[in-house]
């Protein structure tokens, strides 16, 4: 990544063996300050162990971390707290152990912000899985951390509650920076500036959206609607600006080399193929079949 | 709100500040009580046979007391330890703390409010024994079993240390507890070596019955290993702690 920004978080060469086993493989990342940076991968990825690493809960078996933060807050997935204690409680806990300079008020704002101020007196063992997740979020940000990272905080919520929670994210652009795992792609593509997606302990893409987007055809994918998809995959496969071509169902779906060569060449295809062409449509790819096809 | 008080709220709304004391207080009562009306239960199961024993006196009520508090008393310290120093158990919550603070200041208020609560428990059980054996049994030696609770004081910061080693080498609190009884009990048989004996920790909580027996004090080798390796597991336990993964 090429940032003229400040970097918060770097890593080069991150490795975590557990035993023979490699959690994480040659993992290096660049988070630029003040961005949302979305690490996502599927279950098993390396996500959990990567953010432990960072929040210096876990040691690496090799490589480095470069962390250029005074305070780093870390929400776990499912944030659990001694039942005995009220809400509120828990955020001055969580205060007390932060900066020196956060006023006792931003307990209460905080509170507030995660809709908990009613249940703020209230133990934590009767709150909901979903109150849980919001005081977790409370508790992380009540410090003002430079360095919030976030593993799967909107994965136990419902609707409502996601949504809080990606917009205290989008909040907090440009006041911090924040490291935001997910496998919810909608959530990335919502709130995060640049992603990293792990696939089986390696990183296999690190970079802004767009260009992710940009670089896996959604500007050159179409789709072909035929009555003989074999002979038009047949005839698309020597075509030189074809990148790819695959039957979907009773379509053809075809990437080309580049958005200006397929635009120009495509519909003149389907008026020279000898199969019956009803429909050539560009087609948006979407960011998890993307996904699906970086960490295949 | 802080780590210390969070551990004193811990200690209240757990009602562990009410259990532990509670669990002596009732060895303190129990103790003359079951020494004062031994010889009457003896006569009563007697079946036409009469049993005549003789009249228990204060030093039988004191022993009986030791008799009840002497390993119910640590399993109690011993489980209310592991159940304070098991933080990592549930990863959610040791994240919250680890990612916080660092091991001693979580451990030390952790160890203390243990060592407080344990040590109130062990000395307030001691004068509710002494208390009533004046009135059931007679005038106890005071002196001696005020110390020998001293001495036992010093085995109970043992075996939270002990407690607190093996809970960072273990994370579970069934298994803290059951590997410090096992400790307890290995380090009581200990004792019965001869010579060696005499240096281990284990000397010490029934230190009480031979100053009551007159012998003089002959524990500070004991009390100087126990400190020694009070300080050593402690200073292990942070060592390993800061080491293990969340």
């Amino acid at each position: 990544m090429t940032t003229d920004t400040k970097e918060v978080v770097a890593t080069s060469g991150l490795t975590k063996l557990y035993g023979s086993t490699a959690a994480l493989s040659d993992v290096s990342i660049s988070v630029a300050q003040g961005s949302v940076y979305g690490l996502v991968g599927p279950n098993g990825a390396g996500k959990t162990t990567l953010l432990s690493m960072l929040a210096g809960l876990r040691h690496s078996t090799s490589g480095s971390i470069e962390i250029d933060a005074a305070q780093v807050g870390v929400l776990p997935d499912t944030p659990r707290f001694d039942r005995w204690l009220s809400g509120k409680e828990v955020v001055e806990l969580a205060r007390s152990l932060g900066r020196k300079d956060v006023p006792p008020a931003r307990v209460m704002e905080v509170l507030d912000a995660a809709g908990l101020t009613d249940a703020a007196s209230r133990r934590v063992g009767g709150y909901s899985r979903g109150m849980l997740q919001r005081l977790g979020i409370a508790s992380t940000v009540v410090s003002d951390p430079d360095l919030i990272l976030l593993d799967e905080p909107a994965a136990a919520l419902d609707p409502r509650g996601r949504r809080e929670v990606l917009d205290l994210v989008t909040e907090l652009r440009g006041k911090a920076t924040v490291i935001f795992s997910s496998h919810i792609l909608d959530d990335v593509e919502e709130v995060c500036d640049t992603v990293g997606i792990l696939s089986r302990g390696e990183l296999v893409y690190e970079g802004s959206l767009p260009e992710l987007l940009s670089i896996h055809g959604t500007e050159r994918t179409y789709r072909i609607d035929t009555d003989d998809p074999g002979s038009v995959v047949a005839a698309l496969v020597d075509q030189d600006w074809v990148e790819s071509v695959k039957i979907s169902g009773a379509h053809v779906i075809v990437i080309g080399t580049d958005a200006e060569a397929i635009k120009r060449s495509v519909v003149g295809f389907a008026a020279t193929t000898e199969a019956l062409i009803t429909a050539v449509t560009p087609l948006k790819r979407s960011l998890e079949d993307i996904f699906l096809e970086v960490t295949q | 709100m802080n780590l210390w008080r969070l551990e004193w709220l811990r200690m209240i709304r757990t009602y562990r500040i009410i259990v532990l004391p509670a669990l002596f207080v009732l060895a303190g009562f129990l103790g003359p009580a079951l020494a004062k009306i031994l010889p009457d239960l003896v006569g009563e199961v007697g079946g036409g046979i009469e049993i005549i024993l003789p009249e228990p006196t204060a030093y039988e009520g004191i022993v009986q007391y030791l008799g009840n508090v002497d390993q119910l008393g640590l399993v109690g310290i011993a489980v209310f330890a592991a159940m304070s120093m098991t933080f990592d158990a549930k990863r959610e919550v040791a994240v919250f703390l680890r990612s916080r603070a660092p091991i001693p200041a979580i451990l030390t208020p952790r160890f203390v409010t243990t060592f407080a609560l344990s040590a109130v428990s062990i000395i307030v059980g001691a004068a509710v024994a002494l208390a009533l054996t004046d009135i059931l049994l007679g005038r106890p030696p005071i002196a001696e079993v005020m110390t020998g609770a001293g001495l036992y004081v010093v085995y109970a910061g043992f075996v939270i240390a002990m407690v607190t080693l093996i809970a960072a080498l273990t994370r579970s609190s069934l298994v803290v507890v059951i590997v410090a009884i096992v400790g307890i009990i290995i380090s009581g048989a200990m004792s019965l070596i001869p010579v060696v004996g005499d240096w281990l920790p284990s000397r010490l909580p029934g230190a009480t019955v031979e100053l009551m027996n007159g012998s003089a004090f002959v524990f500070w080798p004991a009390v100087g290993v126990t400190v020694a390796l009070t300080a050593a597991f402690l200073t292990l336990a942070t060592y390993l702690f800061d080491r293990r993964e969340i």
